[in-house]
């Protein structure tokens, strides 16, 4: 009886939040504290209805929660709650609580707190309902509203220039992803319709279901581009790749993220850190299948996930704006949830664990990292880490849960045992895959990235504290510990950065891998392999041990590094760190990546193009325009003169004009 | 005996003079004369038809028609003379004030 | 000639040429023979029984036609509020 009640809330879920959204909107101003409380309600009981349904789905992985009601022709609406579904959906809900709790002492001086409360529920409806759609097309149509919400959170505070041209770089930069990924859905829709035969009532086509059931016949469709063949199924995964490369901030369509550090930390922290961001990486598990069965879109996942961890990790090491790493960061560890995916070709349905693993405590703490990064500047008032050190006196609480998020975001804990931080977890496993990957098909080039993206990533952070909370202050702040509601959250989101990994490691990665061999999806994943031409070896862990400690040695060699260079100050890095050293310029310039997009590209070429076809048509459209009128003017120049005003010629032209229409009826009957 | 079609050919005749008169003349006395030139060749197809189906309706239509063709010459009349108050002389071609 | 003339001209001759071929082209539905007598006075007697029995009420409303007319002509011709 509770089971079918419990699906019947299932559809509140998304619904709370937009509720919550419409009455802040309207009401908000009217209402204490910016009608901040709606919204926490209405994500509070999300959330237990979420937390519910997970615990249900743990006893039974069996009962997986699927309404589909019938929209037009072969499309549907419908909610999909599988083992998926419900980790991410549970993540997605604490985390906005937490960060809707921060966000009403955060915001409080704000004057524009009812709009970003609406907007931030808006945003929390629109992602929950994305990560429980049940069909492609759903899924497209939730993505679009959480970049508008992206959009529209960004350019919050939208007298300041920045932000505004920050927030529509972000949109155009995703838009060129979405543009892909639409491409993607338009095709596989045509190829769905062809293969099964035209529209057919009562099947739903864009189901996740029916999709999978046609990935064999889908592969076997070759499409001819440029000389190669390929077949259409790695075009779909390819293109839909493509939006993720956009929401997640992929190489190259990365470079919106550190701009989207204009808004407000809130927003980075919910947005960029654990729920929008992460919606690419939840597109390529869910349409996982499609992917084992087209290796060649694995590869490429697992390529571009290494290149940008790597690539984010470089630019990471040198920004000193608070803000600015921790954004690098996040493309960083975005990157590695990618190559956990592409590793599937290896490990097949356990890289999905993996990587939706390491997104879960990512979520955990790079919100946490965020938060405390708010929480400093809003108690100091500057983000420049130059003007930092020494925050640790007088913010003890902060300082500490932020250590805690690096430990955890660097990888600390001890191989071989359940004892470390989250992080360390989900990344190892991820490391690991790659040395699987690399042993199986000797291709060793995703186990380097991770390896030295791992490295850095210790520095990055680690400079980050050092600099922030330790040492003598650089310049006059006045600091204070923020008030507990902030701290509150903080606590939270430390304890499960410190415990969630090891709490629920092998359980959790057992329990996602039920998603796809269940009673609704039920696929044979080594048939899909097969497709694919590949086999597949088990992840169990039979390493060397220096594989198996590395990356623990890399993370305390970068804890090191960067403890000589900013603690202890002991190697002074002077020249080194000045625009005069090109390869600092280099990364201080992020690879010029601004000159090329921007200017060159933007600016330049499609601009240019847009004014001169601008000018052509102009030249056109007014020629045509114009000349429709001087002809019509002419024309009526010369036909007014019929008015003479006398009555004999209108009575000539009217006898005239009925003997010709006598013989002209005449001539008419008599062909006729 | 003459066929019908002869009476109705001399009608149209005399129906086209008429009305090469009304187009043409500028003096509006002849234009009326014109017009009743014209009603009366109405009047004579009417006339040809009653005899040639032997009913007198056609007849007797003529005359109505002939009644009608003396009030409206009347009133044209008139008109004609308010119009030379107006203008002090009936050249037609001077009322066009409708012109473009 | 004045194009008007001209025009007119051509004009009429058109409207006759029209007509006239139309009547000359219809078969009419006439009788084949003229009465005998034409020197029969009863051609009077017969419009008048007609007029006054079957279109009387065309006479009627056409003598009031006659009246008003005239009363409008002389009122007119007389010139506008020049009793």
């Amino acid at each position: 009886m509770v089971k079918t009640a419990l699906e019947e809330f299932a559809f509140l879920i998304p619904l709370l939040p937009a509720l919550a959204f419409v009455i802040t909107f309207f009401f908000g101003k009217k209402m204490p504290s910016g009608g901040a409380i709606v919204p926490i309600l209405a994500i509070a009981a999300s959330f237990i209805i979420s937390l519910v349904i997970t615990f249900r789905l743990l006893a039974n992985p069996e009962e997986v929660i699927s309404q589909s009601y019938s929209w037009f022709a072969v499309l549907n609406i419908g909610i999909l709650i599988d083992p998926l579904a419900a980790v991410m959906l549970s993540m997605v809900s604490f985390v906005s609580l937490l960060i809707h709790i921060y966000a009403v002492s955060y915001m409080s001086h704000d004057p524009g707190k009812p709009r970003y409360f609406a907007e931030t529920a808006l945003f929390t409806a629109a992602m929950l309902s994305l990560v429980l759609s049940d069909n492609i097309l759903q899924f497209f149509v939730s993505w679009e509203l959480v970049g508008l919400c992206s959009y529209l959170l960004i350019g919050f505070w939208y007298e300041k220039p920045s932000a505004a041209a920050a927030a529509k770089k972000a949109f155009l930069t995703t838009r060129v992803g979405d543009v892909m990924f639409l491409t993607g859905i338009i095709i596989l829709t045509s190829d769905l319709l062809k293969l099964s035969g035209g529209l057919q009532d009562g099947t739903y086509l864009l189901r996740f279901d029916e999709i999978f059931s046609y990935i064999p016949q889908l592969s076997a469709l070759q499409a001819n581009i440029f000389g190669f063949e390929v077949s259409h199924l790695t075009i779909i995964t390819l293109l839909f790749f493509g939006g993720a490369i956009g929401k997640s901030g992929q190489f190259p369509l990365h470079v919106w993220l550190p701009d989207a550090m204009e808004g407000p930390t809130t927003v980075s922290a919910l947005i960029h850190a654990a729920t929008m961001v992460t919606a690419g990486v939840y597109l390529v598990a869910r349409t996982f299948p499609m992917f084992i069965a087209a290796p060649e879109s694995l590869m490429v996942v697992a390529y571009l996930g290494g290149f940008t961890a790597l690539f984010a990790g470089t630019m990471g090491i040198v920004m000193n704006d608070l803000k600015r790493v921790l954004a690098y960061s996040t493309i960083s560890q975005l990157g590695y949830m990618m190559l956990g995916l592409g590793m599937g070709s290896a490990i097949g349905l356990e890289a999905v664990g993996i990587s939706i693993f390491h997104l879960i405590n990512h979520a955990f703490f790079k919100a946490l990292l965020f938060l405390c990064a708010g929480s400093v500047i809003h108690a100091v008032g500057t983000q420049d880490m130059r003007e930092l050190g020494g925050v640790g006196k007088v913010m003890p609480i902060t300082a500490v849960t932020m250590a805690i998020a690096a430990l955890a975001l660097a990888g600390f804990g001890i191989p071989g045992t359940s004892i470390g931080t989250s992080g360390f977890f989900s990344k190892d496993a991820i490391i690991e895959a790659a040395y699987i990957f690399g042993e199986h098909s000797n291709n060793w080039v995703p186990y380097l990235f991770s390896i030295a993206a791992a490295l850095l990533t210790s520095i990055y952070i680690f400079r980050l504290i050092f600099m922030t909370f330790t040492g003598k202050p650089r310049s006059d702040y006045h600091g204070h510990e923020s008030p507990a509601i902030m701290t509150i959250p903080l606590s939270i989101l430390a304890v499960f950065s410190l415990v969630f990994g090891g709490l629920t490691q092998t359980g959790f990665m057992a329990f996602l891998e039920e998603t796809f061999v269940n009673t609704f999806v039920n696929l044979d994943i080594g048939s899909l392999a097969g497709i694919g031409g590949y086999e597949l070896v088990e992840a169990a862990g039979h390493e060397p041990l220096l594989v198996l400690w590395m990356p623990l040695i890399v993370a305390v060699a970068g804890l090191a590094v960067a403890f000589v260079i900013y603690y202890l100050r002991i190697i002074k890095l002077g020249p080194l760190a000045s625009m005069k050293n090109p390869v600092y310029r280099l990364l201080y310039k992020r690879y010029y990546q601004h000159e090329i997009y921007t200017e060159f590209f933007s600016l330049g070429i499609v601009y240019g193009v847009v004014a001169l076809l601008t000018q052509v048509l102009d030249v056109i459209v007014d020629s045509i325009v114009e000349g429709i009128g001087i002809l019509t003017v002419g024309v009526s120049e010369e036909l007014r003169r019929i008015q003479t005003g006398v009555v004999q010629t209108y009575a000539t032209a009217l006898i005239a004009g009925v003997s010709l229409l006598i013989i002209l009826v005449k001539l008419i009957m008599e062909v006729l | 005996m003459i066929p019908l079609s002869f009476y109705l050919g001399l009608a149209a005749l005399l129906f086209s003079i008429g009305l090469y008169g009304v187009m043409t003349h500028k003096n509006g006395i002849r234009m009326i004369m014109c017009i009743e030139l014209m009603l009366n060749s109405a009047n004579l197809n009417l006339v040809a038809f009653s005899s040639y189906t032997n009913t007198l309706d056609g007849q007797v239509f003529a005359m109505f028609s002939i009644a009608l063709a003396a009030a409206e010459a009347a009133v044209g009349f008139a008109i004609f003379m308010a119009i030379y108050r107006m203008h002090d002389n009936i050249n037609l071609d001077e009322l066009n004030i409708l012109r473009w | 000639m004045r194009t008007n003339q001209l025009l007119a001209f051509l004009v009429a001759l058109l409207f006759t040429a029209v007509v006239i071929v139309g009547a000359f082209g219809t078969s009419w539905n006439t009788v084949s023979e003229l009465p005998a007598n034409p020197a029969d006075q009863s051609n009077i007697e017969g419009i008048g029984v007609l007029t006054f029995t079957q279109y009387v009420a065309p006479f009627e409303v056409l003598s009031i036609v006659l009246l008003a007319s005239l009363i409008g002509a002389i009122y007119m011709a007389r010139g506008e509020g020049n009793r």
